[in-house]
Order: structure tokens, then C-alpha cells, then sequence
């Protein structure tokens, strides 16, 4: 195919630090939800056609990435550029010096590699046990 | 993908072929990107337009752009709106107007806090939280019916926290506050 190029009409400019394809955005449904309870937690992804499988890989939070316990892998699939599941929390805490709350984060695998990072994600807060109330 | 004037789009060339196809010409490599969309202006208020807008690179004129409004928890469900706009001959940035209904939405949402996500072909972005608020215009009257100026009051509805604020020197409160129906507390000195 034979093409004449010439300058589109516009601004032209610089895209810096910003992400153009992967992950732009994270979610759960509720920040804070009780042992039992369903969440909905999903990913803003751009870039990837619909339909595309997704995972979301649930962690909780240790520290250090390599401190975290993994607890449940969602599947779901790229729509409109949203992929999102539903998971209700039965994770148990192998360790037993965390109180009686932990904190849930998520990674986005898609095709076998993560893309997206553990500081994008916001925590969702578990109780393990109903707050107590003074009368 | 890669724009390469109206004629080439989603092309994937070698290095040689694109040395070839525009080597002396001048041209513009547009990545695939959509902005994080903004709602203007920055006083969003109930019932009033507010220009959605966000700059689309990488594809070509005329392909449909779409700003789906949600509430920042409920990605997953129904937007609360959609609206549709397209990219442009003239610059890259596309704009659409939305003015919020509280009273088509207020049974369905948990709050006028909400996000825009922007969409075109495979890419999207998302907006900053916004939030739009409620004109709250009231005169403040004693028991015979005469203005209260310089009063302060506690503004107070269901779920929400309490908002200080004072009437003017003709007992009028003007304030923007998020849409619900307040009763209003005049505090007596001895509150504060």
C-alpha cells in the first residue's frame, strides 16, 4: 500500500509518566469488609481488547512483597476495559500475631505476567472478628 | 498502534520499512493514549453543564470516544452516565457536556462523589474523585419572623458529619454542600 504521510492537525506534545497500556487504576468495592463477607475488586486496564482473561491475584499483606501470603486467584475478563470478580473472604491468616484484622491487596495477571505493582493497589481492610460497640 | 497520517493506522512496519515508506517527510508518531479525563469547572454544581474533556492520541478522526461516570466504589456496576463524543479533525482533545440529576440518581447512589472513565477503541483512563454539590440558600429567622444575621448553626442530615457555619449580616446562609436535606441548628452561644 502505497501512503502519502503528512503532519496530522493538532497540538502534538510529550506523554510523560504515564502508563499507556496496563494497569491504570484498582478497586474494591468496599474498603473495609468482615471475615465472610462478599467484595467486588477489579481493574482499570487499557490497552487489551475485550475479552482478554484476566487474574486477579489476592495477597495479604506481610511488609515485604516476599513476607505476603497469598490468598485466592480470580478469574475475569477485560469489558470496556474494566476486569473485575468477586471473591467472598474465607482467607485464613497462617500467622496468628496479626490481631484480628488483616489487610487484602491484589496484583492483575494477564497472559502469564503480572502488570501491575503492589503500591497501586488500595488495601481492603478485614475484620476478623464484628467491632465492638459501647452502649 | 501507530498513527501515521490519516492513511496508515494500526500499521506494524520494520525499522527498513518505515525508512523507506517516509524517510525525508515529515510526520508524527502518535502512541495509543487516552488522558485522565477533567470535569470543568471546578465548582461542580447540581443541575449545572459540566464539560467533560480528555486528550485522545493515536487514532484516527471521527472514532467515537465514550465518558462513563461512576461512583469511585461501583466500577463493576451500571454507570450512572454515558456520554458519547468523538476525536476531532482540528486538535486531539475531546470534549462533551453531562449535567448531574440529583433526582433521577438519588435513590440508586451512595453519594455525588464519582469518577469518569474515558474510552477509545482499547485504551481508557480514569479521573480524579469529583464531587458535585448542592446550591444551599436559606434565610435565618428568629420566632417573629426577623433575620438572624452574624448566628451560627450546625447544618445536619442523616449519615453525614455536622456543618459549622454562620449567616450573614441579613441572616442569609450561602453555601455549596453535598445534596441532602439538612436541618439546621442554631447554636446558642453557650455551644461553642
Amino acid at each position: 500500500m502505497s501512503t502519502s504521510p503528512k503532519i496530522l492537525k493538532g497540538a502534538s506534545g510529550t506523554v510523560s509518566e504515564q502508563i499507556t497500556a496496563g494497569v491504570i487504576h484498582k478497586f474494591w468495592s468496599r474498603s473495609r469488609v468482615a471475615w465472610g463477607k462478599e467484595v467486588t475488586l477489579g481493574a482499570l486496564i487499557s490497552g487489551y481488547a475485550d475479552g482478554t482473561a484476566v487474574k486477579l491475584i489476592v495477597y495479604e499483606d506481610d511488609g515485604a512483597p516476599e513476607d505476603d501470603d497469598f490468598v485466592t486467584e480470580l478469574d475475569g475478563k477485560i469489558d470496556k476495559g474494566l476486569a473485575t470478580a468477586i471473591y467472598t473472604v474465607d482467607f485464613e491468616d497462617p500467622d496468628d500475631d496479626e490481631g484480628d484484622e488483616y489487610e487484602l491487596y491484589f496484583l492483575v495477571e494477564i497472559a502469564g505476567e503480572i502488570v501491575s505493582d503492589k503500591e497501586q493497589c488500595p488495601y481492603l481492610l478485614v475484620d476478623l472478628t464484628l467491632p465492638m460497640f459501647s452502649e | 498502534m501507530l498513527g501515521f497520517g490519516d492513511g496508515v493506522w494500526g500499521a506494524t512496519l520494520t525499522a527498513l520499512q518505515f525508512d523507506k515508506a517516509f524517510q525525508g517527510s515529515a510526520f508524527r508518531v502518535e502512541v495509543a493514549f487516552v488522558s485522565p479525563p477533567e470535569v470543568l469547572p471546578a465548582e461542580r454544581i447540581v443541575g449545572e453543564p459540566l464539560t467533560l474533556e480528555c486528550a485522545v492520541l493515536g487514532f484516527p478522526v471521527g472514532k467515537p470516544v465514550e465518558f462513563r461516570i461512576f461512583e469511585p466504589f461501583n466500577l463493576h456496576g451500571d454507570p450512572i452516565a454515558t456520554v458519547s463524543g468523538e476525536t476531532g479533525e482540528e486538535d486531539r482533545i475531546v470534549t462533551v457536556e453531562w449535567t448531574y440529576d440529583h433526582a433521577e440518581h438519588k435513590d440508586t447512589i451512595s453519594s455525588t462523589r464519582f469518577v469518569v472513565i474515558a474510552g477509545c477503541g482499547d485504551s481508557f483512563n480514569i479521573s480524579e474523585p469529583i464531587e458535585i454539590l448542592e446550591r444551599f440558600e436559606r434565610t435565618l429567622a428568629g420566632a417573629g419572623g426577623e433575620p438572624l444575621p452574624e448566628t451560627d448553626v450546625l447544618l445536619r442530615a442523616p449519615g453525614r458529619t455536622d456543618i459549622e457555619a454562620r449567616s450573614d449580616a441579613d441572616g442569609k446562609l450561602e453555601l455549596l454542600l453535598p445534596p441532602a436535606k439538612y436541618l439546621v441548628e442554631v447554636l446558642d452561644e453557650d455551644d461553642e
